[in-house]
């Protein structure tokens, strides 16, 4: 069974073709000047053998912490890294668009929205010169007023009126939240099929994300967008994603609906995630303890990549990589990990980690009493 | 050239006639770059007009040789009787000739290299660096020599080869290096993601992000142009009957003008090129104020503040008994009964200065930290929090003042102490030994080139000057158990380490002295949640064991709910909510505070609303009459649009009580009012 199996699984409730997928995805870096010996050059396993789907009018949520390879995946499905191996399929058809012409037509088709708006904005050019750029690429031909109409129409799509009110400006004169609207809007102008947004709220103020994912949300179903929304906060992925996957490592170890993945998380990672995220509303004490850190990617762990971390692993877990196993009856849910194989030692450990979860919730129930 | 391109980029933006006024305004602030503009505009409009103002051809001989200075000859005439005023015209127009001439040159090439081999990258990169590094080592004076002893018949266009020829090398690589970084900006990525070309994108993004660069290596070129150019004619290296600056030294020294005492012969030329040098470098200086629209709004605050620093009077204080610590009395752990003052900040006011302005980062703040509490202060970006933090350890920097208030600090004999009053001798003391501070990047915060242990050793060095080396060993290897870093990790580097032991060896270096207060500025914030989960069970493993207070400044409310004691939420610089954590997360009073608790999405229960606040934090510079908040508000009024509220004392139905600033609690009977109004305006 192969990582497609596990996403192939999951069934679009929406009845139609993916938008855009990455079938088998790898990318490895090279690391330069580390040469072992006269082996072969070293190189980091950033992304191995991912396959995801997005479908138009849906928000994906991609969660994982840093060096999960969630942010490089979301820049090789736009193309701006060329692939190790693996397929990225637009409308179904194989793309390889990496530059000239074809990268052109294929960044009007599917756009990025980076995380960090501040650096994302050139600074020393105004609003007005950045959006007429954007616009004189998918636009061209208009006359310099008729992309004065556009731009206008972008920015009140992304609430940001009086548009007069912010044209003029340069970036260091506006806040966060505004700049990431502008990106937003910038992304728009290309009237994309798929936007790729990496952390698009993480280094926004708290009290503000919330317009800037809404307004994302908006644009998907209005627009009928495919989204993929790379976020390190699993919660605020069960707020506004209707799929989520959990990177771990470079490989995507847990995929299904968003609230079967955080109400109930099978593959021990994202239990232990879930459990470290700040949250007031549980007061017990977190039973799920974590021993580690995530590993060197360089040299990853042989079989399943947690494994050196996880409470419940046995022999099997660190000889042989685990495939996707599903976990609901429609096959929505998978999780890539030994407990839901019918490995003999399974139910003895599954009990164990059932246990374990259990006194997390028992115990937030005795604290609320 | 440069110069030209900024100002065209400047008019092209549209800016109206406000941001013209504003230039002038800029230009008369620096009167240093005035000067040199204007003196440079001189230089330029007298090369231009020279040859027709002149009184007399250079090269016409007269009776009146060797004469000084008088109403026909107002420079003196050379041995020749040929007239020095009109000489020095015509050799204004050949030394900027060749300064313009020289610097377009130079600028073009080194520009078309070093942006070409930093944004393309690979062989490409490595032939041109090759050669640009080939062309540095070259020795460039006797170069310079050789090739013009070649080129002595070429005239000015030989000399700007010349020039150019020795000079591109040094500006390509600047150049370089800068697109390099440049280009893995992210508003660069964000460029190639739109999917615009590679042209266009070193053209709008890559060079007007270069334009203060190149403007300094342009001016910086004609200077030394126009240098090398007088210091060749000078030695005889060009046509000597074409006059320039150089070639009237030239002749000045050939014709001993030194000897004989004939001054004005040489002194006009050496002077006229000192002047351009100086104003050109005036220029150069001021160049970047005007071409980066951020420093154009930056104030010249920062110096103010410093005086200001240095004058502000020192209270008088009882100077503090230096004493041997002894060992801390064990103590009950901390309740919300205790009244346990360990730090009585009052009323504190911290401004930032900028030209004539003040702008309040903290206004009026006024908390107490109890032994042994946990005090987590919310906030969001602007609301003064991180001024806050380091107002309190006094570590705040110029432009940042502290204009009012006072830090109360109860010594563990019961001796309280003013930390605004303290000498420098004094605060060193405090810090550190009784307050440290855990910032947010440790990677910035902590040393690269220092093992974590000798960065640990240096701290108790300071501090404990009289502790033997054993001691301090065994101390540090105490530490780093302390926070759960192996023992063998004392000789690494921070790079060698990650994100998470990094932090945890922050925390080891602010636990090195055994203070009472921690202030933690975002601590956790750079960290994934993991990893901050195993930091955050650390701090509270420790101050339970340690019993230390801890002041936790973070933006994550939720994270705050689970590890304080006590909340105080910031919003536009004010405390706008005080309470027990608990208290706050069941009943939150500050309409700010409630659109903060309803901006998170929970893991946990069934899914809420979300409602989140509209609008976004204010800037400081221009907060909102009345109440901060008001603009954002559901339940404003119009009275909030005139009135400051001050924090008013809350008791809920259940007995706790917690503190707002908001007009919904001014008073029993307009609360009712207010709270219908506020149901009708939501």
């Amino acid at each position: 069974m192969t990582v497609t199996d596990l996403v192939d699984a999951t069934q679009p409730t929406v009845g139609d073709e993916p938008v855009l997928e990455a079938v088998d995805v790898t990318k490895h870096f090279t690391v330069h000047g580390l040469r072992v010996g006269r082996g072969t050059p070293r190189v980091v396993h950033a992304v191995d053998n991912v396959s995801l789907k997005l479908y138009a009018g849906r928000i994906t949520a991609l969660v994982g912490e840093s060096g999960s390879g969630k942010s490089t995946l979301a820049r090789l499905l736009a193309q701006l890294h060329p692939l190790t191996s693996g397929e990225i399929r637009l409308h179904g058809v194989a793309t390889h668009a990496t530059h000239g012409r074809s990268f052109r037509e294929y960044a009007r088709r599917v756009q990025l929205i980076l995380q960090d708006p501040f650096s994302s904005l050139n600074p020393v050019a105004t609003i007005a010169k950045t959006l007429h750029r954007a616009v004189a690429i998918h636009h061209p031909g208009k006359r310099r007023a008729e992309r004065t109409k556009i731009i206008d129409d972008l920015l009140t799509q992304t609430n940001l009126v009086p548009p007069r009110q912010f044209t003029e400006k340069f970036p260091h004169e506006l806040s966060g939240g505004q700049l990431q609207r502008i990106s937003i809007a910038r992304a728009l102008a290309a009237g994309p099929e798929v936007f790729l947004a990496d952390e698009p709220v993480s280094s926004l103020d708290v009290s503000i994300r919330l317009g800037i994912l809404n307004l994302l949300r908006r644009l998907t179903e209005e627009r009928r967008v495919a989204m993929l929304y790379v976020t390190h906060d699993i919660a605020s992925a069960r707020y506004f994603a209707a799929e989520t996957a959990v990177m771990y490592a470079g490989e995507v170890i847990e995929s299904g609906p968003s609230e079967a993945v955080t109400q109930q998380a099978a593959h021990p990672y994202t239990q232990l995630l879930i459990a470290s995220a700040p949250d007031p509303s549980r007061t017990g004490k977190s039973a799920v303890r974590d021993i580690g850190q995530p590993p060197s990617l360089i040299d990853p762990p042989s079989g399943c990549r947690f494994h050196p971390r996880c409470p419940y692993a046995w022999q099997r877990c660190s000889t042989e990589a685990p495939p996707a196993f599903p976990l609901s009856e429609d096959a929505n849910h998978t999780a890539r990990c030994w407990l839901y194989s019918d490995d003999p030692q399974a139910p003895e450990k599954r009990a164990a980690n059932a246990r374990a979860i259990r006194k997390v919730t028992d115990s937030e129930g005795e604290d609320a009493t | 050239m440069a110069l030209q391109s900024a100002t065209l980029a400047e008019s092209e933006s549209g800016e109206s006639v406000e941001s013209r006024n504003g230039l002038r305004r800029r230009l008369l602030h620096s009167p240093l770059t005035l000067t040199g503009l204007v003196i440079t505009l001189i230089f330029v409009v007298l090369a231009i007009i020279g040859p027709w103002i002149s009184p007399y051809d250079p090269s016409a001989v007269s009776d009146a040789a060797l004469a000084g200075p008088s109403a026909a000859h107002w420079l003196g005439t050379t041995q020749n009787g040929q007239d020095v005023f009109s000489q020095m015209l015509y050799g204004a127009r050949a030394s900027m000739i060749v300064g313009l001439g020289a610097a377009v040159l130079t600028t073009v090439l080194s520009v078309l290299v070093g942006v070409t081999a930093g944004y393309l990258g690979g062989i490409g990169d490595e032939v041109l660096s090759l050669l640009a590094n080939v062309f540095l080592v070259l020795p460039g004076l006797p170069l310079t020599i050789i090739l013009a002893a070649y080129l002595p018949h070429t005239g000015n266009a030989g000399i700007i080869l010349v020039i150019t020829v020795t000079g591109w090398a040094w500006g390509a690589r600047v150049l370089r290096a800068q697109t390099l970084s440049l280009r893995k900006r992210d508003f660069v990525e964000a460029a190639r993601a739109t999917g615009d070309r590679t042209s266009r994108i070193i053209l709008r993004d890559i060079l007007p992000n270069q334009v203060a660069v190149i403007a300094a290596a342009f001016l910086g070129t004609v200077t030394g142009a126009i240098l090398t150019q007088a210091s060749l004619a000078f030695l005889g290296l060009t046509d000597v009957t074409q006059w320039s600056w150089g070639t009237i030294l030239y002749w000045a020294q050939v014709s001993s003008a030194l000897l004989t005492g004939s001054w004005w012969w040489f002194v006009p030329a050496g002077l006229a090129i000192a002047l351009l040098g100086t104003a050109l470098s005036l220029v150069n200086f001021g160049i970047d104020e005007f071409i980066n629209p951020r420093l154009r709004q930056a104030g010249i605050g920062t110096k103010k503040a410093q005086r200001a620093q240095v004058k502000r009077t020192r209270r008088s204080l009882r100077r503090r008994a230096r004493r041997e610590r002894a060992e801390r009395p064990t103590r009950a752990p901390f309740t919300s009964e205790s009244t346990d003052l360990i730090l009585d900040v009052r009323g504190l006011k911290v401004d930032y200065l900028s030209g004539n302005t003040r702008t309040p980062a903290v206004d009026d703040v006024s908390f107490a930290l109890r032994r042994g509490e946990v005090l987590g202060i919310a906030g969001e970006s602007g609301s003064g929090k991180s001024t806050l933090a380091y107002a309190i350890a006094r570590m705040h920097k110029p432009p940042a003042q502290i204009s009012d208030g006072r830090i109360i600090y109860t010594n563990p004999d019961g001796s309280t102490v003013d930390v605004l009053g303290m000498s420098d001798a004094e605060l060193r003391e405090f810090r550190w030994e009784e307050l440290s501070i855990v910032l947010q990047s440790a990677m910035h915060a902590l040393n690269p080139i220092l093992r974590i242990g000798v960065q640990i050793e240096d701290v108790i060095i300071a501090h404990r000057p009289r502790m033997s080396s054993q001691e301090r060993a065994a101390r540090i290897l105490e530490l780093l158990a302390i926070v759960g870093i192996p023992a063998d990790r004392a000789n690494s580097y921070p790079h060698e380490l990650s994100g998470g032991m990094r932090q945890r060896a922050m925390i080891a270096v602010g636990l090195a002295l055994d203070p009472e207060i921690i202030v933690m500025d975002e601590p956790t914030t750079a960290l994934d949640v993991v990893i901050q989960r195993q930091i955050i069970e650390k701090i509270v493993e420790l101050k339970d064991k340690l019993g230390f207070s801890v002041i936790f400044i973070t933006h994550d409310l939720s994270l705050l709910i689970e590890l304080s004691d006590t909340i105080a939420v910031m919003y536009g610089g004010k405390i706008v909510e005080k309470a027990a954590a608990d208290e706050f997360y069941r009943n939150a009073q500050h309409p700010y505070s409630r659109g903060l608790l309803n901006s998170f999405p929970t893991l946990g229960g069934p899914k809420r609303e979300l409602t989140g606040i509209p609008g976004s934090p204010p800037d400081l510079r221009r907060l909102p009459d009345g109440c901060a908040f008001q603009p954002r508000c559901p339940v404003a009024v119009d009275e909030c649009r005139s009135t400051m509220p001050p924090l008013y004392r809350i008791t809920s139905s259940t007995g706790e009580s917690s503190e707002a600033a908001c007009l919904l609690y001014a008073a029993a009977q307009s609360t009712r009012e207010m709270s219908e109004d506020g149901a009708r305006a939501s």
